[in-house]
């Protein structure tokens, strides 16, 4: 059998051949930055809610911490999505020694023992732990199977989260018994002695 | 001579085939998809790179503003201490103020019941069986009087010192509690986030200080080899650098009024009263064996007092914090080509030259799209109550408008620098 060129070769099928292609590679591209700047957004977001809840835990007097319905109600477009967790808040003591000699960190990781003292490290994050059917949009996009491909479970890039330390503003030390007890706290912390 | 092998045949075979390539589209589809894929990751890159400097430059604002609104809290706190000190401290001078001037008067009352009881003994014979009695009490509260004066010239011995501990200590706790909450919030070291920009920053706050552009390297690498993430933009006001004339702005003062000011007299009037009237009673001792057992307790035996007291009011401090530079996503800022080449220049060199080369030299390289860093401004100051006597202590912290140091603050309603 003698296989012939066609000099004149047809085109019909490759227009759309090729639209399937490229369409569905730009559509990829697009769906994977509206994703990308939608949790970039939120990103944004989760650290100006992170600043509300630590200030917010801060000036409320008793150490009460920010609920995720007010970062819901204030920060976000979506609810439900968000956790508000406390963090370990950076102590004097943890990151002066270079320039404090030890014995004397002590003296600057002043308090007055109570809850309201301060300071307060908060970390709010938006987004889901895993994508499952109840998934709301767009986590639930990454649910979708292609055939002949593994899971689309993107589990790193499911959540976003900020965190911001405020002091214990509210927390002035007004009362004189307070004033005797900051007094104690720091002779005795001075008194005992630091262990190696 | 061999004959060339390319004959006009072949030509017309080349030129049909040239046409055919021009005018075939097929895959010029894909070749549009390829680069509006292209396209759209690039927009989407620099809109990731925006992101990430809006998060920057609130990460910043954030860690400042925590920064200042915690030194005004320390800075309320430790005048808050001192209003409760200078309370006590009152309350202990009105105390014993009060005993003082009962003893005093007990002792003059004690010569006037010595004469009262000569008097009844001439004329009745009887002063000793009535009156000594009442005298006997008025000589035993006569003989507390210089051990009250112990007691009050003991207890400012002991709080002075612990006052001015806290007015020297306050600015300095006040500062690394600062750092602990711009650290705590996502602040890059100061030194890490001015970066070489130190005279731009210095310049966009009004500073003027020449010199500074050649060794601002230098001064930012000392500076982000130390962990400070804020810092107070004028520290020797804060009290930082001079704490014997600044400190906390709170000062010991001479004051006037009793119970502040108890006067001599009233000791030397009880005292002559006392030496007249108790001196021939044997139990309660005389005043002059009191007054010998206070002086053994380190009384200075002198009567009386003249207090200082702590009084003042810390200013406004304007902090700044700040994110350093960073290296936009993926690192396409390294790319020569993306940097404005004109001011290269190997490309000045090449777009003087007719015949222009193609550039051989490697098309990465430190450049300058970057994710600027940013240094923001907080401003705050405590309100309530300034350090008085005796007052409340209602001082709290809290954020102001920005304020730029010097000898007449200026005062900025937004404020932020990038580089």
């Amino acid at each position: 059998m003698k296989i012939s060129r066609n000099p004149r070769r047809r085109c019909a099928g490759q227009f759309m051949a090729e639209a399937c292609i490229g369409l569905a590679l730009m559509s990829f591209v697009w769906i994977i930055l509206t994703y990308s700047l939608f949790m970039a957004n939120n990103d944004i977001r989760t650290e100006m809610a992170a600043r509300y809840a630590a200030w917010y835990q801060g000036a409320n007097g008793n150490g009460t911490m920010a609920t995720t319905n007010q970062m819901d109600q204030y920060f976000f477009y979506q609810t439900g999505l968000s956790t508000v967790k406390p963090g370990t808040p950076e102590q004097v003591s943890s990151f002066f020694p270079p320039v404090i000699p030890s014995g004397l960190t002590k003296l600057f990781d002043l308090s007055d023992g109570t809850k309201a003292n301060g300071p307060f490290k908060v970390s709010v994050s938006f987004g889901v732990s895993s994508v499952d059917s109840s998934s709301p949009f767009p986590f639930d996009l990454l649910n979708t199977h292609v055939p002949f491909m593994p899971d689309s479970n993107i589990t790193n890039a499911l959540s976003v989260q900020s965190s911001c330390q405020w002091d214990g503003v509210a927390d002035t030390w007004t009362d004189s018994d307070t004033v005797l007890k900051v007094i104690w706290n720091m002779l005795t912390s001075l008194a005992t002695p630091t262990p190696k | 001579m061999e004959p060339s092998k390319f004959n006009l045949s072949d030509g017309f075979k080349l030129l049909a085939r040239v046409e055919a390539l021009r005018s075939d589209q097929r895959g010029s589809l894909t070749l549009l998809a390829g680069m509006m894929v292209f396209l759209v990751t690039i927009f989407g890159v620099l809109a990731f790179d925006t992101n990430m400097a809006i998060y920057n430059r609130i990460v910043a604002q954030n860690a400042v503003d925590s920064a200042a609104d915690s030194a005004a809290l320390w800075e309320a706190r430790g005048c808050n201490m001192l209003q409760n000190l200078n309370n006590l401290h009152y309350t202990i001078d009105l105390g014993l103020g009060i005993a003082e001037d009962a003893a005093a008067a007990a002792c003059i009352v004690s010569a006037a019941l010595l004469a009262a009881e000569l008097v009844a003994d001439a004329f009745f014979g009887a002063g000793e069986a009535t009156i000594r009695p009442a005298r006997m009490i008025t000589c035993t509260v006569c003989d507390t009087m210089p051990f009250i004066d112990l007691a009050q010239q003991l207890f400012y011995a002991m709080i002075m010192p612990v006052e001015q501990a806290i007015v020297d200590a306050t600015p300095y706790i006040a500062f690394a509690n600062a750092n602990a909450c711009a650290r705590g919030s996502g602040a890059d070291t100061v030194g890490d986030a001015i970066g070489g920009a130190l005279s731009t920053v210095l310049s966009s706050i009004g500073v003027s200080m020449p010199g500074v552009s050649g060794i601002s390297s230098a001064i930012s690498s000392v500076l982000g080899a130390i962990p400070i993430y804020a810092v107070p933009l004028d520290p020797n006001d804060f009290g930082l650098l001079d704490p014997e004339d600044k400190g906390l702005y709170v000062k010991k003062k001479d004051n006037n009024g009793w119970p502040l000011d108890q006067p001599e007299w009233v000791g030397i009037a009880g005292d002559v009263g006392g030496y007249i009237g108790c001196e021939d009673l044997g139990a309660p001792p005389p005043l002059e064996e009191a007054e010998e057992d206070a002086k053994s307790l380190d009384w200075d035996g002198t009567y009386g007092w003249d207090d200082q007291y702590f009084f003042g009011w810390p200013g406004f401090s304007t902090w700044i914090a700040g994110k350093k530079q960073q290296d936009e996503l993926l690192g396409l800022g390294n790319l020569v080509w993306l940097n404005g080449g004109m001011k290269n220049s190997d490309y000045l060199q090449n777009a003087d030259q007719v015949s222009k080369t193609m550039w051989t030299g490697s098309v990465t390289g430190k450049g300058n799209l970057q994710i600027p860093g940013y240094v923001a401004i907080a401003s705050s100051q405590i309100q309530g109550t300034p350090v008085i006597c005796h007052g409340a202590a209602d001082a709290k912290g809290t954020l102001i408008k920005v304020y730029l140091p010097g000898s007449s603050p200026t005062s900025v309603e937004d404020y932020f620098i990038y580089h």
